[in-house]
């Protein structure tokens, strides 16, 4: 199962669940970092190829589940983001390079 | 799986159904879901109606390849043509001195009689001689405070050197006069009229809201003569050359549309609603002057659909969207200093203090005279040009200020219109490199920037020749009522 939801009893907290071997290090990172302003974030190991993060809303008010649904969304946006980085990464540099190159 | 390649670009949703993607070159294309998908796992069947829009608009390519990266490099090259243009605006603070007091001033002035901070002959003649060793063929000079006409010997003693030069090099040079205008005089008028000196002069709207910040030195407001003032300037310079810019403060933040009003009303060729900076007094009274950046989004973007609305019936463009519906747009490069990527900070724009020092943007001088010279880049006088515009400091900032290899901007929707301010990356977090993601600057673009997207995705037919009369600047473009 790639995710699963879940909110603490006191309503003040979220988690989710995020198989690794869907999402990497890096989208899991990226993905929190934007929802950090407002939330304090922390990222466990969970069971195995599977990490938890839990959200706490900074402001002290309830947390809402609609959340944890929009940060899973983010995290399959950013995990393609990454995908498709690995796949035009040298036609970009390719680009770079040939816009920057002499006239012929 | 098809054999379609896919080239560079971001995306972003920008509602429940909508995609919107931009490639490296700035073209973009809004995508329903089902076909997004489609394209990114290489299931679009290349006969599908999308899979031509995505092929003609360089999303990707089938067969050769070779062809459609010439085509995007070549416009890649395009957008980035700011670049060859190296420092091209060139400003010189003239004195620190002021006639005023405003509430929001960045610069710290320095009282009426404070001639120590006034910039020399000698030292106005070596700036120049270094703006004319910078390549470019059409150098901008502009004099700023301080209020530059209370040193107008220098003034005049810069643009009759400057136009020696130019003239010697055959290059084309170009003024602009940033003035309070309530202290000028006619005879200064008439020699900014002889030497085609544009005015660029501050005006932050009717009466009640350019009086609570924009102040003489005992504390009243300058609203009348400065209204004086614009008349006498208009008539001897020229209208066309008398511009003005406004500031947002907390006291015309909810009042726009009446700045709008006011701007109308005096014949103004358009208006940039400009959000406060951080800077000098501005930073010292945000209490009293600030609000958050969310706000003035939400203000900014009101205010531009009722300009857009006003359009019907007169040509009056909102300079900042103009220019960033022309990087959407079209296809090509847009100077403007304080959004380029590579930072236009000391490659597009300089500053030269009235002691010679040199800094890559007005907000480095600022922190120079807050007592942080870290963007110090040398001095006119004693510098050559080589060690300040090639030198490490200004190559090692550059490098780092690019939106295409910073975290988050590298992977930002908005990335081929958007820039970075590694001064202002600097003053907020100690840092000219940061992580954009919650700072003010991404805030300010990011909002505004979907908000243009998001009326393109709405526009009718009108809206579509409003927008495109201003990217033109030719106002014949929309049938008015």
């Amino acid at each position: 199962m790639a995710t699963l939801f879940s909110m603490n009893k006191d309503g003040l907290t979220g988690s989710l669940v995020a198989s690794t071997a869907f999402f990497s290090r890096d989208c899991l990172l990226m993905v929190s970092d934007n929802y950090s302003k407002e939330y304090y974030i922390s990222i466990d190991a969970h069971e195995e190829e599977q990490v938890r993060v839990t959200l706490m809303k900074k402001d002290g008010e309830k947390f809402d589940e609609r959340v944890l649904r929009e940060f899973i969304n983010e995290l399959i946006d950013f995990q393609t983001r990454l995908m498709l980085q690995k796949e035009f990464g040298e036609i970009r540099k390719k680009i770079v390079e040939y816009a920057f190159s002499p006239v012929e | 799986m098809n054999q379609y390649t896919i080239f560079p670009f971001q995306f972003a949703r920008l509602s429940q159904n909508d995609i919107l993607m931009v490639n490296e070159c700035g073209d973009f294309l809004f995508l329903p879901e089902d076909i997004f998908q489609l394209f990114v796992n290489h299931t679009l069947p290349e006969t599908s109606e999308y899979f031509c829009k995505l092929k003609s608009h360089i999303f990707c390519a089938d067969e050769n390849i070779e062809i459609a990266l010439q085509k995007t490099a070549a416009r890649y090259r395009t957008r980035k043509s700011f670049l060859r243009e190296f420092t091209s605006l060139h400003m010189m603070v003239i004195t620190l001195r002021c006639n005023q007091h405003c509430e929001y001033c960045q610069v710290s002035c320095a009282d009426r009689d404070a001639h120590k901070y006034d910039m020399s002959k000698e030292t106005a003649i070596k700036v120049i001689d270094m703006i004319f060793q910078s390549p470019t063929q059409r150098p901008k000079i502009e004099f700023q405070g301080g209020e530059p006409t209370l040193n107008w010997d220098v003034v005049t003693a810069s643009v009759l050197y400057a136009e020696k030069i130019a003239l010697q090099q055959n290059k084309n040079v170009s003024f602009v006069i940033c003035t309070n205008l309530t202290g000028i005089t006619t005879s200064q008028l008439e020699f900014c009229k002889d030497h085609n000196i544009a005015i660029s002069t501050s005006l932050d709207g009717e009466r009640s809201i350019h009086d609570s910040c924009r102040k003489d030195k005992s504390g009243r407001g300058t609203y009348d003569a400065f209204m004086e003032k614009l008349e006498t300037a208009r008539k001897i310079v020229g209208e066309d050359m008398v511009g003005a810019l406004m500031t947002t403060t907390a006291f015309s933040l909810n009042k726009l549309k009446d700045v709008v009003d006011e701007y109308v009303r005096l014949g103004m060729d358009g208006i940039f609603i400009r959000s406060l900076n951080p800077y000098g007094f501005a930073a010292e009274q945000s209490a009293t002057l600030g609000y958050s950046m969310e706000s003035f989004v939400e203000k900014y973007l009101e205010v531009l659909k009722y300009i857009i609305g006003l359009n019907a019936r007169v040509f009056f463009p909102e300079q900042f969207a103009t220019l960033l519906f022309s990087r959407i747009l079209s296809p090509f490069a847009t100077g403007f200093v304080d959004l380029q990527s590579p930072s236009g900070a000391g490659i597009s724009g300089a500053i030269y203090d009235f002691d010679g020092s040199v800094f890559p943007a007005d907000e480095a001088r600022m922190l120079a005279r807050m007592g942080d010279r870290h963007f110090c880049l040398g001095n006119a006088a004693t510098s050559s040009y080589h060690d300040i515009f090639a030198g490490r400091k200004l190559k090692e900032m550059t490098s780092g200020a690019c939106v295409e290899t910073t975290f988050p901007c590298a992977f930002c929707v908005y990335q081929a219109f958007c820039g970075t301010d590694p001064v202002r990356n600097y003053l907020e977090s100690g840092s000219e490199v940061r992580n954009m993601s919650h700072s003010p600057f991404c805030i300010k673009h990011k909002g505004i920037l979907r908000g243009l997207f998001d009326i393109l995705r709405k526009a009718d037919d009108m809206t579509k020749d409003i927008i495109w009369s201003w990217i033109t600047y030719n106002p014949s473009l929309v049938r008015r009522i």
